[in-house]
């Protein structure tokens, strides 16, 4: 690891969304869990505190230094001890037990029709928001994209791993990479997905965004809209894929709002959402309130813990798949 | 102030000899004109020798080495990570020389064991796979700042004052005795002179000067040597190189980093301790051919030592110690040369000279009672176990439900600061430093230095700016030779002190 390189400027704290959140003390922020913290390795344990990080990425990118902080921080997540397992991050393991997923499924409409492309939705997806797994679904199909949505399909692993249980992470992907032989395509909305399976699993997985860039849906969508640009598309993926996201939208017709601060983290990710609930929607909170102030009508972003995370602030969120989805 | 024994110089021999005494019973003062550890003390290898370096060239000095390290770790295992050494050749170093350091390890009685390269390599992972011939010896890192601490806490439970930043100045000496000792203490706390009846000279590298105060002569050579501090620990044992001892022989893990040394230039005056380019690339080049990873290692600091030499010139010289009675002065003992691993011995037997001269007959204590507490307390925390090793008896007195870190390179607690400001010797920055660390790290300062004044100042009247540059030009002092990424520090740390703060414009 480079953890040595760094020079205590201060630049990932000033980034983190955690640390300037007002209920993100406690944390030790990245330079403290990513560089300093491997210094000590008596500290091995420096307990629950290390699971408050989103993982946006924020800190990484801010560090002229280029050290890898959530790598860093990644690799202290999974020498925790058992017995500092957060309860919420505990339930998450009980419904991978039971379900084979983070949250329990409560989609319906599978699809195992031998296809050539997969779309993978993901836990969040095929739990709580359903209802964007199937704006994604129709839309695809309007595109021409005739795909299977499997039931075979489980968690990809990232929160797993974000939760410092790599072994049961690994074990998901073993299950998974039976499912994704059968198929020649796999298609993502979640970027943590994503992510999971390019890093994680070396496949060519495509996140929404990247299969709408090449065709040219329309949206009937009113009124003014701001965009939730998620750390692990712009951050996570490549930059250029958070810029297609607004290209794809304005192509569309919709009325895109471009608000500084888009860029920053929802406060969902990392396992926050489940581990650190209050901290989590205080972000949520703070950032909706920064939406709200400059009159748009609502947000759309690319991600489902984004969907989920601001949604529960109150306001209209939509996914970049409901947006475009031909109405039914 | 009349008092039995003045000690000048508080470095290891001297606050070992604090202790002795006042374990005796006698009535001692100590003196130094800086902090304790100003000198060699406070700018040597931190090494515990096992008496393996000098098996083959100063068996004395290794048989003395052997014995006194097994007597340290009794008594101060807080101070000392007990790492353990490697003696490890290269296929470019004469191979006799591991056959007569062999034999010589025997005839001196320093402890050793060959093994096998295999075995090394996995013991030591970051070891030069090359490597030929292995021993291990029982050489230990002790923390030099710690040890001295300790002798002087003990000392002064046992009655002895200790002072510093108080020098002496000047001596009256009538009828081959020296009867009125001047000094200058820089918080006013020592007003008159000092009467001493038995003055023992343990100055280390200024051995001579302070002996001219009473017009007697101690001979001494004065010899530099370089060190470097990395970032992190880049080995687990002390590495030496296994042949005719040499520059940048040796890799010492300590607290946070590894300290690569030695070079050996001879020194113009005991201040001079500047460690130059060469000395830097010279070192990392030679202790990288043991431990390959040193070569593109980030390097915190460079610093020097002076040491003073009893006959010969650097390596030649024998690491042995002397004492002396002055020439023409009846109540003057000096004590020169030795290692901070035969302080303990070197203090025992001023100590000895010096109670034959009062005439007190109680004997040395210092091998027998512990200077702190043991090594590992049963179900201590580690956080506990880092406080032991800087503060020994001093670590139950801190708080650590206060969980705040004041530095953040060497995770050190706000209330260690408060802790050790309270006892009153830490008049500078740096006197906090070398008490604590909070300073020593990667960042030079940077991050803990104004929090670190601003609680020095809730104690004490003081001009902060000009504690701040004292402290900042003696930390640029150890990196004026950086470079890579330390330089990037480097450049941080000048635009945030110059730009931001407008140090430099102040000058
Ligand atoms: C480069 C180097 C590396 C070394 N590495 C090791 C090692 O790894 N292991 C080891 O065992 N040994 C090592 N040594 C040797 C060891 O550091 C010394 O033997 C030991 O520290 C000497 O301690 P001392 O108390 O005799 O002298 P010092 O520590 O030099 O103390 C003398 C003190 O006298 C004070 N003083 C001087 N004049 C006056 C005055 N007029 N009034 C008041 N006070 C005064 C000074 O301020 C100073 O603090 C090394 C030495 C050097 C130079
Ligand atoms: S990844 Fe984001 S939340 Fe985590 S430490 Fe870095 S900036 Fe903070
Ligand atoms: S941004 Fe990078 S170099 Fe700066 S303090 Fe953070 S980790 Fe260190």
């Amino acid at each position: 690891m480079n953890e040595d390189r760094c020079i205590k400027c201060g630049s990932c704290t000033r980034a983190c969304p955690v640390l300037n959140d007002p209920l993100g003390p406690g944390f030790p922020g990245p330079r403290g869990a990513g560089v300093d913290a491997p210094r000590f390795p008596e500290r091995d344990s420096i307990g629950q505190i290390a699971l408050m990080c989103t993982m946006c990425h924020a800190c990484e990118w801010a560090c002229p230094s280029g050290i890898s902080l959530t790598l860093s921080m990644l690799r202290l997540r999974s020498g925790l001890n058992e017995a500092d397992r957060l309860p919420g991050h505990r339930r998450m393991m009980d419904n991978i037990a039971s379900c084979g997923r983070t949250v329990s499924t409560e989609f319906k409409g599978w699809r195992e029709e031998g296809n050539r492309t997969l779309y993978f939705p993901g836990c969040i997806g095929l739990g709580r928001l359903t209802h964007l797994t199937e704006a994604a679904s129709s839309l695809l199909t309007a595109l021409g994209v005739s795909h299977d949505i499997s039931s075979a399909a489980v968690c990809c692993g990232s929160p797993l791993l974000k939760i410092g249980a790599t072994g049961v992470a690994e074990d998901l992907r073993r299950r998974n990479m039976e499912v994704f032989s059968r198929y020649d395509r796999v298609i993502t909305s979640c970027p943590g997905c994503t992510n999971q399976l390019r890093e994680v699993y070396g496949i060519r997985a495509e996140h929404m965004v990247e299969v709408l860039k090449g065709s040219d849906p329309r949206s009937k969508l009113d009124g003014r809209w701001a965009l939730q640009v998620p750390c692990h598309l712009k951050r996570g993926l490549s930059p250029w894929a958070a810029d297609d996201m607004a290209s794809v939208l304005v192509a569309a017709g919709v009325d895109v709002v471009r608000v500084p601060g888009e860029d920053c983290c929802c406060g969902g990710g990392g396992g926050m959402l489940a581990g650190f609930p209050e901290t989590s929607s205080s972000i949520a909170r703070n950032k909706v309130q920064m939406y709200r102030s400059t009159g748009v009508d609502g947000i759309i972003t690319a991600c489902p813990f984004c969907s989920l995370n601001l949604g529960r602030q109150g306001i209209r969120v939509l996914d970049i798949g409901e947006a475009l989805a031909p109405k039914r | 102030m009349r008092k039995d024994v003045l000690i000048i110089g508080g470095g290891a021999t001297g606050a070992g000899i604090a202790r002795d005494l006042a374990l005796r019973g006698v009535d001692c003062l100590l003196l130094d004109m800086g902090d304790f550890c100003h000198g060699a003390s406070g700018g040597n290898h931190g090494l515990l020798h096992s008496g393996g370096r000098y098996v083959v060239k100063d068996p004395g000095s290794a048989a003395e080495c052997a014995v006194e390290n097994t007597v340290l770790k009794r008594i101060a295992p807080f101070c000392i990570e007990d790492t353990g050494g490697l003696f490890v050749s290269l296929p470019e170093d004469d191979p006799l020389f591991a056959d007569r350091f062999k034999d010589a390890c025997r005839s001196t009685g320093v402890p050793t064991e060959e093994i096998g390269a295999e075995e090394a390599t996995s013991s030591e992972p970051g070891l030069n796979p090359l490597a030929v011939r292995c021993f291990r010896v029982p050489d230990g890192s002790v923390d030099p700042f710690s040890l001295v601490q300790a002798n002087i806490c003990d000392a002064r439970e046992a009655g002895a004052l200790a002072l510093n930043h108080c020098a002496v100045t000047g001596m009256t000496v009538e009828d081959g005795r020296i009867v009125r000792v001047d000094v200058q203490d820089r918080r006013g706390r020592l007003s008159s002179p000092i009467v001493p009846e038995v003055v023992v000279n343990a100055s280390g590298a200024w051995v001579a000067d302070v002996a001219g105060l009473a017009a007697c002569t101690a001979r001494a050579g004065l010899d530099q040597g370089s060190m470097l501090v990395t970032y992190g620990r880049q080995c687990r044992h002390v590495i030496n190189r296994l042949r005719e001892p040499s520059n940048g022989d040796i890799a010492v893990p300590s607290h946070t980093s590894t300290v690569l040394g030695t070079t050996s230039r001879p020194a113009r005056s005991p201040d001079d301790s500047a460690v130059t380019r060469e000395d830097v690339d010279f070192l990392l080049r030679e202790t990288s051919a043991l431990l390959p990873s040193l070569r593109g290692c980030r390097i915190v600091r460079a610093y020097g030592g002076v040491r003073p030499l009893l006959g010969g010139n650097g390596r030649e010289a024998s690491r042995s110690f002397s004492i002396t009675r002055g020439d023409a002065v009846d109540n003057l003992v000096s004590v020169a040369g030795g290692k901070l691993t035969t302080y303990r011995l070197m203090a025992e037997k001023v100590s000895d000279t010096v109670c034959d001269m009062l005439g007190n007959s109680s004997g040395c204590r210092t091998h027998l009672e512990a200077l702190g507490p043991p090594a590992d307390v049963e179900g201590g925390s580690i956080a506990l176990a880092r406080l032991r090793r800087k503060y020994g008896r001093m670590a139950s007195s801190i708080s650590t439900s206060d969980t705040r870190v004041i530095c953040s390179c060497e995770q050190v607690l706000r209330s260690e600061v408060t802790a050790v400001l309270k006892t009153g010797d830490a008049l500078t920055l740096a006197d906090v430093m070398r008490r604590t660390r909070a300073g020593m790290g990667y960042c030079q300062g940077l991050d803990c230095t104004l929090s670190v004044l601003e609680l020095m100042m809730q104690g004490a009247k003081m001009d902060p700016l000009l504690a701040l540059r004292e402290f900042l030009r003696e930390r640029e002092h150890g990196i004026s030779q950086a470079s890579g990424d330390q330089l990037r520090q480097g450049l941080l740390r000048e635009h945030v002190l110059n730009g931001v703060y407008g140090m430099g414009e102040m000058e």
